[in-house]
């Protein structure tokens, strides 16, 4: 049984609830989040099959609950519109999905706002037949053996991979690899390697001719960044993020030897990512003075005088 | 967003900046333009939090006693020479006009008749 988790976690008050069913059909527009930002607790969410459950933890352990395999949607009050008021509201949401897995509708309408395409249901499983894990997968050949990524650009920190021992690769068992749209708020972390493709493991035909997408087309772990800085991360395998593929010894197929996973220090690094503890700027102060020679020179003036000389200072921190 | 006047990096200010953290600055002229401006940080970059940060100032025009001084303005020689002869040459002239003997030394004297 595959688990399939989906975490909310928020710096909003405490009490943050969902509107239960009473109101007779979804209002699109209703949003029950308190307008007011005062508390600082946080809550976590998660979904499992029998609906309405929710459980308030101040943890922030990442939840997998076991589903069942009949397909499932979010529940009435986990709307793909309540979804984007939250992250219009600052909260931050790591999804993770499983190739075994029906993926809600509500979860790929949502998906399909912040322009990431997935394969139609159960129809996307990431193959790759030259880094597969030989030891767990020889048959299949579903569980990806990646390198660590690298920064996505050259003036950018290496959040994600850095730290990487030499041999170490991150294991991606049975996951879901999904198209990005050309949207600026959207990056790809972690991507698939360009022998691998998506496959739709219920076709039979010897040949898979109409493919989803191949190679670094498919991002494997993929984040959004709103503008207003609420997070978003797609995990396209639940399980790399399962306690068993965080020390394992995984060989590649064509390796000579055992190599470690990265996958504790990955899921570390996502879900820190996630829910503002890596990568997070706040400015302390900005401040801005007349530069020229004078017996009074008052920080931030509210009037200057036109081809006057001004010194801007702001103070980006990492916190 | 009207196109800025300025579009500036801010460079690293070690004066401002300590191990834990670090202040970037730009120092420009403000434009030959009055009117209300806005000093925008706007930073965005993948995985980082975006910065927008915005401070207004007013701008104002050159008060009367600012614009440069006219015995500074190389143009305005000619007119200030011409002024300092004029008084120069009228100071001169009432020196003159003081200090010198009437013209002719005997006086006509004016006959009464009677």
């Amino acid at each position: 049984m595959v688990p399939l988790g989906l975490l909310l976690k928020n710096t909003m008050a405490d009490n943050w609830q969902a509107e239960d069913s009473s109101s007779p059909s979804r209002t699109p527009r209703a949003s029950p989040l308190p307008s007011s930002t005062s508390a600082s607790g946080h809550m976590t969410t998660s979904f499992s099959s029998r609906p309405r459950q929710r459980v308030n933890t101040s943890t922030s352990q990442l939840y997998n609950i076991p589903v069942a395999n009949h397909s499932l949607g979010l529940g009435p009050n986990l709307t793909p519109n309540i979804l984007v008021d939250f992250m219009n509201a600052k909260g931050n949401v790591l999804v993770t999905l499983s190739s075994g897995v029906a993926t809600p509708n509500s979860l790929v309408s949502l998906l399909s706002e912040l322009d990431i395409q997935l394969p139609a249901d159960r129809t996307g499983l990431v193959v790759d037949h030259f880094n597969y894990d030989a030891s767990t997968a020889a048959e299949t050949h579903d569980v990806l053996l990646l390198p660590p990524p690298g920064p996505v650009r050259p003036d950018v920190k290496n959040f994600f991979g850095a730290g990487a021992g030499k041999d170490e690769v991150l294991a991606f068992p049975r996951g879901v690899g999904a198209a990005l749209g050309s949207s600026e708020l959207l990056t790809p972390v972690l991507r698939a390697p360009r022998t691998a493709y998506s496959y739709n493991p219920k076709e039979q035909a010897e040949v898979v001719d109409d493919l989803f997408g191949a190679g670094e087309q498919l991002a494997l772990v993929s984040a959004f960044q709103a503008r207003n800085s609420a997070r978003f991360t797609l995990v396209g395998s639940a399980e790399m993020l399962q306690d068993k593929w965080f020390d394992a010894e995984a060989s590649k197929v064509g390796g000579k030897k055992a190599a470690k996973t990265f996958n504790r220090e990955f899921a570390k690094r996502v879900s820190g990512w996630t829910f503002n503890e890596i990568g997070v700027l706040r400015v302390n102060w900005i401040e801005h003075h007349l530069d020229e020679a004078v017996a009074v020179n008052e920080s931030n003036p509210s009037i200057y005088r036109i081809k006057n000389d001004v010194v801007s200072t702001a103070n980006p921190v990492t916190s | 967003m009207l196109s800025p006047f300025h579009r500036l990096p801010l460079h690293l200010d070690a004066a401002h900046s300590s191990a834990t953290e670090s202040a970037y600055s730009a120092s420009f002229k403000l434009p030959d333009q009055h009117g209300i401006f806005n000093f925008k940080v706007n930073y965005k970059r993948p995985f980082l939090s975006n910065i927008e940060e915005k401070n207004t100032v007013s701008v104002r025009h050159m008060a009367h006693d600012e614009w440069p001084r006219s015995f500074v303005i190389s143009g305005a020689w000619p007119w200030i020479a011409g002024i300092g002869v004029t008084v120069a040459g009228w100071l001169a002239f009432c020196a003159l006009w003081m200090y010198s003997a009437p013209v002719g030394g005997k006086r006509v004297e004016s006959k009464k008749t009677q």
